[in-house]
């Protein structure tokens, strides 16, 4: 959590003129000066994480489950590691339970519900904002977990050219080239970029053989802004290859991947009350999978259009309303009962300010064609209880339909009967900045009805997620330190029963030193057992990684990344393996 | 009841544009800057340091503090904690004027250039502390990235009132001159400005720079 405040920095000087007319003076400016907020969601009321390029670049992160693991609420699992199905738990909840973002548009299958995170190319990233907790009404009522925005790189107003190459263990390589700048009113970015790797072998029970990856990825952004109140803008974000896979029933299985996100947004503010902003877009998420029997092919598509218009009245009072529809569609071998279905939502924001205290109250009402109408919202408030530390609180609900998969897969997953899950979830927090450093501490529960989970899908009747989440940053003798922590008790009431996947206990320590030209660290991720569908626990672990970078000149860098350490076996999906101790070494080149 | 799904989309998108104009134009009208009493103005400034800078009458730089978070909200319990100190305060000030007033009417016999120049170091630091206790970023600048430099004119009349408060060069967003201008119009007064500008009027610019920072 990041304190919104306006914290001001002064240098002052004024030129003046009195009437007996006196010398003029330097012409310092007053400098006011307020934080920037997050794009996704305000950080004043609610729990925002936010990670940079730089951030990823300098820990050596090749995929997006390596980022997001062990983030504060976050937790990842794979099915073997480079391009295997990978699934985010925030706060505990279903991995269809967080929205992801790409620019605005939502990304995620059709089928599944869930984002395929694997395919992501991290090299496209510039930021990431994770917000935990469900106030997503601006985005769509299913975000009982949270909502997780990436942002494509886009041109800025230096022009710059930034490349890549990098090798490492298990024959991984990667190299990624780009450029991004402005040009008059356009701004632009454009980058390509390839990762391959022979992998591991992933199945502990069979094939033993390595499954390889590779994923081609490109992302374009442009943005057309003839002045301040108007901009156009469109993006892409491409990446394609072939996934090896393992399996207890057939050999040598791949799939081929195509993800795509398109978009376009028209943003206007006619006046200095009302801004107006338009989005359409498309998601594609395409698996062509081949083994020793007939091929499955499944294409969904996501489209999205939202309307969203804010009024700005007095000082801090916003009120936004909007429009979004949404529609998935199946094209799959497997043959589901229903190949198309769409979601209309209407929603209002009201975000206040009275004295101190920050205020939001959100509605949404939502029709979907399958399960008809559902109102969701949240209230949330901040409060600065001195001029450091602060005391949010929110309460929110959500509703998500079942997915296609839930209802009619075949073979005896699918279980058409499923009713829709709701959530109540209710959190408070307190967050501190600190001359030395900051930190934040949340409490939550959240109450799913009809969770679904279990082979067939079943609704589970009571679900209770409580959950403890702390962060802390500080710098200690020069070593940036980060620790981050999360507690949880996810338990399904009726039988008592751990609910599957989640660690209840996990952390995160992350510690680094600039030396000059050197920037070394660690991180270190802590993992309690977790409990999985065969009724057993995968143990608990903890993998230590290092990294170091080495700065040549100004423009080139080299870095280094030895993960897992102590060459540490553990699983985070039970019978997957996951990676060995293992090495990768980067040269970057980027224009400074 | 008609459904969301029975009625085409466009439909709901008319009745909001409708809602959006009605607020749009409402929004226009409405539109007027808020004046806050001088009382409660004066107590806030009595936090800062201008009282001390004065007692001390240096002529020099003074250390610029760190102000952090000067929140136009914040003004409001700062205003009653100095209510309760009001009294003992405003007693400070008439002892320290009193002295000022005694030490340039006996020290300095005829100091027109200098005492203007005590003055206008003071009446600088007083605006600028005025206004940054006022400020705020309008969250429309702040969401859409808006910075910018903007310079304002204005007068100081001999009872500490800001008047003829114009902007002289914009930021190029009138979101952020139109803030900076409500900002000192809502400040309305320098207090002190009586004691120091000895019935004059004082002219001068502001140049102000909006900054959006990274947390």
């Amino acid at each position: 959590m990041k304190f919104n405040k306006i914290s001001a920095a002064v240098a002052l000087g004024l030129s003046s003129i009195t009437q007996t007319s006196i010398a003029v003076e330097t012409n310092e400016p007053v400098i006011v000066t307020a934080t920037r907020t997050a794009q996704t969601t305000d950080e004043t009321l609610a729990s925002v994480t936010v990670i940079t390029q730089e951030d990823i670049e300098k820990t050596g992160a090749k995929t997006l489950a390596e980022v997001l693991s062990g983030v504060q609420g976050i937790n990842v699992t794979s099915n073997g590691a480079f391009g295997k199905v990978t699934s985010i738990f925030t706060r505990g909840t279903e991995s269809d339970h967080t929205i992801l973002l790409i620019d605005g548009i939502k990304f995620r299958s059709a089928t599944s519900g869930a984002p395929s995170l694997q395919f992501i190319p991290v090299s496209q990233i510039e930021r990431i904002e994770i917000v935990r907790g469900p106030r997503s009404s601006l985005y769509g009522s299913e975000a009982i977990g949270g909502v997780i925005q990436i942002f494509t790189k886009k041109g800025k107003k230096k022009n710059i050219i930034e490349a890549e190459t990098g090798f490492g263990s298990y024959d991984s390589a990667k190299a990624n080239i780009g450029t991004s700048g402005s040009a008059g009113a356009f701004d632009y970015a454009f980058n390509v970029g390839r990762f391959q790797t022979q992998g591991i072998d992933i199945l502990q029970t069979s094939d033993p053989d390595k499954d390889g990856y590779k994923n081609n990825s490109f992302g374009f952004n442009a943005k057309y802004s003839p002045d301040s109140r108007f901009n156009i803008s469109a993006n892409i974000l491409h990446a394609e290859g072939e996934t090896e896979v393992d399996n207890d029933y057939y050999n040598n299985n791949s799939s081929e991947f195509t993800n795509q996100v398109i978009g376009t947004t028209l943003s206007y503010s006619p006046t200095n009350n009302f801004s107006s902003k338009l989005l359409l877009g498309r998601g594609l998420d395409k698996n062509y999978g081949y083994g020793s029997n007939s091929p499955s092919i499944t294409t969904t598509k996501y489209y999205q259009a939202s309307w969203q218009n804010d009024f700005y009245f007095e000082k801090n009072r916003v009120i936004s309303a909007g429009l979004d529809y949404q529609k998935d569609h199946v094209n799959s071998t497997t043959n589901y009962a229903l190949q198309e279905r769409y979601n209309n939502g209407l929603y209002i924001q009201y975000l206040d300010k009275f004295g101190k205290t920050d205020l939001l109250a959100a509605l949404r009402h939502d029709d979907n064609q399958q399960f008809g109408e559902h109102t969701t919202g949240n209230l949330g408030f901040g409060f600065p209880i001195t001029s450091s530390l602060r005391i949010t609180g929110s309460f929110g609900t959500a509703f998500k339909a079942p997915t296609l998969n839930e209802l009619y897969y075949p073979g005896g997953y699918g279980n058409p009967n499923l009713q829709p899950e709701e959530s109540k979830s209710l959190e408070i927090g307190l967050s501190a900045k600190e001359g030395w450093g900051q930190w934040n501490i949340s409490s939550y529960t959240t109450k799913i009805k009809n969770l679904i989970a279990d082979y067939p899908a079943t609704n589970l009747d009571r679900t209770e997620i409580d959950g403890f989440e702390a962060n802390f940053v500080t710098s200690i003798y020069g070593w940036n330190t980060k620790f981050e922590m999360t507690l949880l008790d996810p338990k399904d009431k009726s039988s008592s029963k751990q609910l599957l996947k989640r660690p209840k206990r996990s952390f995160k320590l992350n510690v680094d030193k600039n030396f000059g030209k050197w920037d070394i660290g660690t991180n270190i991720i802590t993992q309690s057992r977790r409990l999985d569908y065969y009724g057993d626990f995968m143990g608990g672990y903890t993998v230590v990684n290092l990294f170091g970078n080495y700065s040549l000149d100004k423009n080139w860098e080299i870095r280094g990344h030895l993960d897992n350490l102590f060459d540490k076996n553990y699983e985070t999906s039970d019978r997957y393996n996951t990676q060995d101790r293992s090495l990768f070494v980067t040269i970057a080149y980027k224009t400074k | 009841m008609t459904t969301l799904r029975e009625k085409p989309v466009f439909f709901i998108f008319l009745i909001l544009s409708l809602v959006f104009h009605s607020f749009f134009l409402w929004q226009k009208e409405t539109t007027h800057y808020d004046v806050t009493d001088g009382e409660d103005i004066i107590s806030v400034r009595l936090e800062d340091n201008t009282l001390q800078i004065l007692a001390k009458k240096q002529p020099e730089e003074p250390v610029i503090p760190l102000v952090k978070n000067p929140q136009p909200s914040e003004t409001k319990p700062v205003q009653k904690i100095s209510k309760n100190t009001q009294p003992v305060v405003k007693e400070e000030i008439k002892t320290v004027s009193k002295e000022i007033t005694k030490v340039t009417q006996t020290k300095i016999p005829a100091p027109a250039m200098e005492e203007s120049v005590a003055s206008k170091e003071q009446i600088q630091r007083g605006i600028k502390n005025l206004f940054q206790a006022n400020f705020y970023y309008p969250s429309l600048a702040r969401r859409n990235n808006w910075q910018g430099k903007l310079e304002i004119s204005l007068r100081i009349s001999p009872d500490g009132k800001l008047t003829n408060i114009q902007v002289t060069k914009t930021s190029g967003y009138s979101i952020l001159d139109d803030a900076a201008i409500d900002t000192l119009k809502t400040a309305n007064i320098l207090p002190l400005a009586k004691e120091w500008l000895n019935g004059n009027h004082f002219d001068m610019v502001l140049p102000i720079e909006y900054r959006l920072v990274d947390s």
